[in-house]
């Protein structure tokens, strides 16, 4: 049957298969000798081996042994040429190996400035020449280490204190010593206390003691001005003289009622003088 | 039916080929190994119907256009995933784009081509006469594959000299198979109609 008997409705025109091209195509040879049979046949009795087989193989080789260069693999060589040398073939430039900077010398370099830093402040601390808050902390921080490590709590505690005045007294010297100057001028020109010096030989010489203690005060409030730690033990030392006279307390509670600030301090030797005056 | 499945030229009528059959995998591995024989195998079993195929299509440097098919195979084989068909369709696949390649050029600098008439007078090579009859019928059959368009003469060629299935020429096309059987159908509806008014001398 003949494709063209196919109904039309049953399939469509393009559809159909062409049975004789296909029985063709197969190897069939047409009954009727059509003029496709024909075209066919003279297509398919002409197939050959390209004439220039062997240049075009040799171009395969030698496009195959160009890959295998750029992949770093040995060319490949005809047998005919197996005994020749090695051709040598241009290779692509190898990528120079880049290789990671070491750590040691990465962690030297940043460890070698941090701990000269570590040790220009540790220095700078030791000779307690830090600003003021950073030495401070320092201070505390090595203190603090220090109670843990040794003594018990009072006579650091009062270390500190000196210290910590030291550093205040240091910031208010000038006013306490102006104070101080006028308190001296105050008992100076306080005829009162003269009057009463007078009156009481052995308060005048416990006052001319007093005095002449407050005139070292004077002397000292100078060098409180160039030196906490004076400060502080001017103020034992004073306390020191009112021990001896009172017998009392300890000197260290006194140093440190004393040590409470300068301008108390010395107003306290005032308080002291008024109150030897007035005894 | 019309989408069987051809099966490759080791069952195949065209007898100029050299089917690799079951050793194809073998030859593929040792030519991506870099054997020269590998190459040649493959050569063989795929050049014969390549030339072909452009010496049908009209392509006057057809000689040329198969060298640089395998050149290019070559180059891509080791992309290739497939078995023997597969290798054949993907062949004509790269003919066929230089094919096209070439046309493009040839349309932008017009080259002096040799008329497809004056085929059988260029010095033949090997047996004289049975050459002078291939020439022949080549240019005979050029007249006649030249009224069809290129697409119709594309199909009807692959499927012939090719031996590629319908899918496989869709691929190779990039159209679908129902405009490939289109385009058979009508192509061989147009050789139908000019055996009915010439005779076809093969």
């Amino acid at each position: 049957m003949s494709p063209r008997d196919v109904p039309p409705d049953e399939m469509g025109p393009h559809d159909r298969p062409d049975p004789e091209f296909e029985a063709l195509l197969a190897g069939g040879a047409s009954e009727d000798g059509t003029e496709l049979a024909r075209l066919v046949t003279a297509l398919r009795s002409d197939v050959r081996t390209p004439a220039a087989e062997d240049a075009h193989v040799a171009a395969m080789v030698e496009a195959a042994g160009h890959l295998h260069a750029e992949k770093g693999d040995p060319v490949v060589r005809p047998v005919s040429n197996a005994d020749a040398p090695v051709p040598k073939v241009s290779r692509l430039p190898k990528r120079r190996r880049n290789d990671m900077p070491n750590r040691r010398a990465i962690l030297l370099k940043v460890l070698a400035p941090a701990f000269a830093l570590l040790m220009l402040f540790s220095g700078m601390a030791f000779a307690g020449v830090l600003p003021a808050p950073l030495q401070g902390a320092v201070d505390q921080w090595v203190g603090n280490d220090d109670d843990q490590g040794t003594a018990p709590a009072p006579d650091d505690d009062q270390g500190e204190d000196l210290d910590d005045q030291g550093e205040v007294t240091a910031d208010d010297d000038a006013d306490d010593q102006g104070e101080d100057g006028d308190d001296q001028g105050e008992d100076e020109g306080n005829a009162v206390s003269d009057d009463d010096q007078g009156e009481d030989g052995d308060h005048q010489g416990e006052d001319g003691d007093d005095q002449g203690e407050d005139e070292g005060n004077a002397v000292s409030d100078d060098d409180q001005g160039e030196d906490g730690d004076h400060q502080g033990e001017d103020g034992d030392d004073q306390g020191g003289g009112q021990d001896d006279d009172q017998g009392g307390a300890t000197n260290d509670h006194q140093g440190d009622d004393d040590d409470q600030g300068a301008g108390d301090h010395d107003g306290g030797d005032q308080d002291d003088q008024g109150g030897g005056d007035q005894q | 039916m019309v989408g069987m499945q051809v099966s490759p030229q080791a069952d195949g009528p065209l007898g100029a080929g050299r089917p690799l059959g079951v050793r194809f995998d073998q030859v593929v591995a040792a030519a991506n190994a870099g054997g020269e024989w590998a190459w040649r195998e493959l050569y063989r079993s795929a050049a014969p119907a390549v030339d072909r195929y452009l010496r049908a299509r009209g392509v006057p440097d057809a000689d040329d256009l198969v060298g640089e098919t395998f050149v290019r195979v070559v180059r891509h084989l080791h992309r290739f995933a497939g078995d023997e068909p597969d290798f054949r369709a993907w062949v004509f696949a790269i003919a066929r784009n230089l094919v096209v390649d070439a046309a493009r050029r040839n349309t932008r600098r017009p080259a002096d081509a040799t008329p497809a008439a004056a085929l059988h007078t260029l010095a033949p090579v090997g047996d004289a006469e049975e050459d002078a009859m291939g020439e022949l019928a080549t240019a005979e059959v050029i007249r006649i594959l030249s009224q069809l368009t290129d697409d119709q003469r594309d199909v009807l060629l692959l499927r012939i000299v090719g031996d590629l299935s319908i899918a496989q020429i869709a691929e190779i096309l990039g159209r679908r198979e129902g405009a490939v059987k289109m385009l058979q159908a009508r192509g061989l509806a147009t050789l139908r109609r000019i055996g009915s008014g010439e005779a076809v001398t093969p």
